[in-house]
């Protein structure tokens, strides 16, 4: 008789007794949850020991679960090692995830209009717990992928694991290659500050060069949503970034998936024949399965690599954020971000059509279709000089390529603005001019000389020196392009700021920092003398606001010849000096004397600004 | 490879794996334990940069009209690095002090005054204060703070003679004398029941003390004992009042002797001397006086930044112009939006733009934010060299100038037409004050055509058209002239508004700005737009 009009658990109680029955029901929903393991088979794999139900009940999960289904039961124990994959496929598919995790934390507070997207930054940095380390693991993320899936391609390459039957995975493999490129660069500009803007900006013109021109110039407005990257450019890119490219990513990353199962993971190319694929045959002794080993493995991996990217993001690497992206303002030294420096580098080399579009699209399109013309069976290193060749080939050409891309390549800058760029420059790629590394306390207004750095060198007195140019400070002439008219440097000083006299000083005692900057300043102005004839560099420091500097950079110098392409004409190792006629007061030229130049860049600095951290 | 040897064994595998766990959430549960000082810190960092980018784009923006330095040029525009902007007020320290002794003072006269019972003190107290208010503006704080002490004090004198006596009463209380009664009553009272103790220990100890028949059995010795220690404890714990009660007697003597003198005494005028002197009414007096030379010293002190605009009475720039939201969305919405208006005031100058993208602008609104962090980073510690260095203050509406002594035209529409009606208007004055190019005769630069001719209010053009032949064809004015309708248009805008929808409501200080002959000039003026 059953104590309810229906049976129940209840009667299995009556029946087994109490702790039997709940031990059963447990046991039961832990095989139902886990596909075919109830909690012996678990506890026995976990300690290693053989199974010991028949069939073995560690196979059940793969062919009766979902999650399981796609990942084969055994492997290869050749393949299970570092070597040969270096878990770069792995550590792929862990940075896609990771990236799907982080980066819907920031989409909740991620609103994508020119607006307010710099204001959300600033929020989710200062206002939403852990939303700095979101970001740094985001970013962090990103990088490194686009390095993990370029890393992943060369090994395969390198190994011949590409080929046939693997062809199409390879093909699939550069799609997400591009994809994660892609989705890195959409990334970039939405914190919209100055470095998304003008890196994208840079990226984004190249489709402009697609041929034929009506191509090219629709592409680009369609990825810019207007003349210039704005409202909709913003929209469009996070579009891309968080739905189009992420589904088309999920869509090849199961192809990919699917097909690297289905041939099996390609054993080291020594231990097959040439020209056989034994990855599916695996011998019993082998044989290393799913359950329990390589399942801990990848646990263990999964908690070591989410450990060390967390340290990483807690003290080594933060995600910039820059000022405000402003159309008006290029900064000085705008470069695209660092994977796609290699097309950046390519477009030095002339026509933009040509090595913008035609060429990238050559290297990706012959990479993807590599494992078709390369069709020799042997994937021993001995017998593919020219597949290792070629793909060591475009690893450095790509190198090179980078190093061309970088900023100081091939632009040429005037030596002073070079100077002063270098000394002041915001916060930006992670380096910042040292100039804003001055503690606030040791920016003691005055005007300090990089004269004082030369006397001191010589084993003068900087006191007894600098007094000397005071006196030497007032009568020096200068050509002020600004007025169009011949000024003395102090009358000019005293003009543009406020100041009652400008006389030199030296640098605080305590100073040091201010010291070592001064002592940079006349390094970098030394180094460039033969542009910069007689330089020689002034730090101009004055209050604001109580907790305000400013600081200007002044540059003096006689100017020299310089031919067309901007390096100093020389005459025996000589500067060719440029002369101006002077005149007198009724406009009669009575002589002439050396061109001189001042340049001056001046920047503010708050004490709670914190460069110097 | 270590990794071979270290993890062929599934145990260490498993060990480490959730080793890493365990430290990755220790480590997130570390950096939430830190997130407060650690966005704190990057607050404080990036406002401090914000303040740098106000600097510059202050530099490249604003530094040709408000100065390098933020000090302003004079008949152009207002200074920034300004104490008027932040609101100090430099006399508020010594008004403080002078408010604090006139509550004093006024203490002080109130017990004069009912302790004297002297009605002919404060009828001419009243007729002074009374005196003082037919001066005054109706209406205005003063003279409301006057009416009401007047009511208070004729309260004074209708009281009855209960109501008098319990006045004395307080007064006396607060003299001392009351209180210091109740206390030594209390302390009476506390030495009464000490002395009641005292006396059954003295008994207790006697009966202990007995021998002989009447010496107490095993029994009573217990119970005697027992309430023997309890009168000890209880002793022990009473404090021994004597000596408190002889000085606060001798305070109540002190203070009887006085009251009885006080009493005794029947010259009021002696007496009111005396009780002025004890209550330091004239040390008082002479301390307002010297606080007054003070305050008149540190008004002389400013008279150069008088001179640039500056009114020591109504220091704050903010509540001068009655700015209702706080302090950074005043700025952020005047360089926003620019003061259009400003024109009419600055004379010819050119009046300060709209910067923000939103109303034509060149500036973001993330810039004005940075720009309007490094305008109020000026506040500090304000001293009065701060207020002489500055160059321009902020003139406002209706406030051009100092104002002249001069009979301006009120509010009464009929008094203004009987003194208009026998003066000739100046159309072209008339034309010069409605743009703002002189002043009015009490010294106002007017700013009519900066509403009135820039689509915020019905166009100059034809206003008199309209009056004569749509106002005046109006029923409800059917008892006006034209004249009439003009007049109240300008001295009570309220009563009627113009058809139209206008952005701009006609402001009412017009009245206290012009003179008749002002008002005379603008009428001829209007009545030339047909």
């Amino acid at each position: 008789m059953t104590l309810l009009p229906f049976p129940t658990f209840l009667d299995e109680i009556k029946e087994k007794g109490f702790r039997r029955a709940i031990y059963e029901g447990i046991d039961e929903t832990v095989e139902r949850i886990s596909a075919g393991m109830n909690i012996t088979d678990i506890r026995e794999a976990l300690r290693g020991e053989k199974p010991t139900r028949r069939p073995n009940p560690r196979l059940t999960p793969h062919a009766d679960g979902f999650f399981l289904h796609i990942r084969p039961s055994y492997y290869n124990a050749d393949v299970t090692g570092i070597y040969p994959t270096f878990r770069l496929g792995w550590l792929s598919t862990y940075f896609v995830i990771l990236e799907t995790i982080t980066g819907i934390f920031l989409m909740i507070w991620y609103t994508p209009s020119p607006d307010v997207a710099y204001e959300n930054m600033l929020a989710i940095l200062g206002n939403v717990p852990l939303g700095q380390l979101m970001r740094d693991l985001h970013r962090l993320g990103a990088e490194l992928m686009v390095m993990v899936v370029s890393l992943h391609m060369v090994r395969t390459w390198i190994t011949g694991s590409y080929k046939k039957p693997r062809q199409f995975t390879f093909f699939t493999g550069v799609i997400l290659l591009t994809l994660t490129g892609f989705l890195s660069f959409t990334g970039y500009l939405l914190p919209w500050d100055q470095l998304a803007l003008w890196a994208v900006t840079i990226g984004a013109s190249m489709t402009g060069a697609i041929p034929p021109e009506i191509v090219g110039s629709a592409v680009d407005l369609l990825f810019r949503g207007g003349p210039q990257i704005a409202e909709n450019g913003l929209l469009r890119f996070y579009l891309l970034h968080v739905l189009a490219l992420p589904a088309l990513l999920f869509v090849f990353l199961s192809v990919h998936y699917y097909k690297v199962i289905i041939h099996g993971l390609s054993l080291p190319p020594q231990q097959e024949e040439i020209g056989e694929d034994t990855a599916k045959r695996v011998p019993l002794d082998k044989r290393v399965y799913f359950i329990p080993d390589v399942l801990t493995t990848e646990m263990m991996w999964l908690g070591l690599t989410t450990l060390i990217l967390t340290v990483m993001s807690i003290w080594f690497f933060h995600a910039p954020l820059e000022n405000h992206a402003d159309p008006q303002v290029t900064p000085l030294g705008t470069t695209a971000p660092w994977y796609f420096l290699w097309i950046q580098g390519a477009l030095k080399l002339g026509n933009v059509v040509f090595w913008g579009v035609i060429f990238p699209g050559i290297v990706l399109g012959f990479l993807a279709v590599w494992p078709y013309i390369d069709v020799a069976p042997s994937r021993r290193y001995a017998h593919r000089r020219l597949g290792i060749s070629i793909i060591l080939i475009i690893t450095a050409l790509s190198s090179v390529l980078s190093y061309m891309g970088l900023a100081e390549f091939g632009v040429r800058t005037s030596a002073d603005q070079e100077i002063l760029h270098g000394l002041s420059h915001p916060p930006a790629h992670n380096h910042v001019g040292i100039v804003r590394t001055i503690p606030f306390e040791q920016l003691v207004p005055g005007f300090y000389s990089t004269q004082q750095i030369e006397a001191e060198m010589a084993g003068l007195s900087a006191a007894v020196t600098l007094s000397e140019k005071n006196v030497a400070l007032t009568e020096t002439m200068i050509m002020d392009t600004a007025l169009g008219d011949i000024v003395t440097v102090a009358g000019y000083i005293t003009t543009h700021f406020p100041l009652e006299a400008a006389l030199f000083s030296p640098t605080p005692a305590d100073a040091d920092e201010l010291h070592a900057v001064l002592e940079r300043f006349y390094e970098e102005i030394h180094h460039q003398i033969d542009f910069l004839d007689d330089g020689w560099g002034g730090l101009l420091i004055t209050e604001t606001q109580p907790n305000l500097r400013r600081i200007d950079l002044l540059i003096f110098w006689n100017e020299v010849q310089l031919n067309e392409i901007g390096d100093a004409m020389m005459v025996d190792g000589e500067n060719i000096p440029i002369f101006m006629p002077m005149m007198d007061e009724e406009g009669e030229i009575i002589g002439e004397m050396r061109s001189a130049r001042l340049v001056d860049e001046h920047i503010f600095i708050h004490r709670n600004s914190a460069y110097f951290d | 490879m270590i990794g071979r040897h270290l993890f062929q064994n599934i145990d260490n595998r498993i060990l480490f794996g959730i080793t890493t766990f365990v430290v990755t959430m220790v480590l997130l549960g570390w950096v939430a334990i830190n997130e407060r000082p650690r966005m704190a810190a990057f607050e404080r960092q990036f406002s401090g940069r914000s303040i740098e980018n106000g600097a510059a784009l202050f530099l490249t923006n604003c530094a040709s009209c408000h100065g390098l330095d933020g000090l302003g040029i004079a008949g152009f525009a207002p200074a920034l690095d300004n104490p008027q902007l932040f609101g100090h007020d430099f006399l508020a320290a010594v008004d403080e002090e002078i408010a604090l002794l006139r509550a004093a003072e006024e203490d002080a006269r109130l017990v004069v005054t009912v302790l004297a019972e002297d009605e002919t003190i404060v009828q001419a107290q009243i007729a002074s204060w009374e005196a003082q208010m037919a001066e005054l503006e109706s209406g205005s704080e003063t003279a409301v703070q006057l009416a009401n002490r007047i009511l208070q004090y004729q309260q004074l004198l209708d009281l009855d003679d209960e109501e008098a006596a319990s006045r004395l009463a307080e007064a006396q209380k607060g003299l001392g004398a009351g209180s210091l009664s109740t206390q030594i009553a209390q302390l009476a009272a506390d030495v009464a029941a000490r002395d009641a103790l005292v006396t059954e220990l003295a008994s207790i100890e006697e009966q202990l003390a007995q021998e002989g028949e009447d010496a107490p059995d095993e029994e009573q010795l217990a119970v005697l004992e027992q309430r023997q220690e309890e009168l000890n404890l209880a002793l022990a714990e009473m404090p021994d009042s004597a000596e408190a009660m002889a000085t606060l007697q001798e305070a109540y003597d002190r203070g009887i002797a006085n009251l009885a003198e006080l009493e005794a005494n029947d010259g009021a005028e002696e007496e009111i001397a005396r009780l002025r002197e004890s209550l330091g009414l004239d040390t008082i007096g002479t301390a307002i006086a010297e606080k007054g030379q003070e305050r008149d010293a540190l008004v002389t002190e400013m008279t150069t930044a008088i001179a640039r605009g500056y009114d020591p009475e109504r220091p704050n720039r903010i509540d001068n112009i009655e700015w209702a939201g706080t302090f950074h969305s005043f700025l952020f919405s005047t360089i926003s939006s620019g003061r259009p208006v400003s024109i009419s005031y600055w004379g010819g100058n050119q009046q300060m733009p709209a910067w923000s993208n939103d109303s034509g602008g060149p500036l973001r609104d993330d810039e004005i934010n940075d720009l309007a962090n490094f305008i109020a980073n000026y506040d500090r510690d304000w001293t009065m060299s701060d207020l002489l260095a500055v160059n321009q203050f902020a003139l406002e509406p209706g406030l051009g100038g100092p104002s002249a002594d001069v009979e301006t035209i009120g509010r009464d529409v009929d008094v203004a037409m009987n003194a208009i009606a026998s003066l000739v208007g100046d159309p072209i004055r008339g034309e010069s004050l409605y743009l703002g190019e002189s002043p009015t005769e009490a010294l106002v630069v007017l700013g009519c055509a900066s509403c009135h001719q820039a689509g915020n209010a019905p166009e100059t053009g034809g206003t008199w058209g309209r009056i004569v032949q749509q106002r005046m064809a109006d029923p409800q004015f059917s008892s006006y002239t034209a004249e009439r309708y003009f007049v109240e248009s300008v001295l009570l805008p309220a009563v009627y508004g113009a058809p139209g929808n206008w952005a701009v409501i006609m402001p009412t200080g017009f009245p206290d700005q012009l003179t008749a002959q002002d008002l005379a000039d603008l009428l001829a003026f209007i009545q030339t737009q047909e």
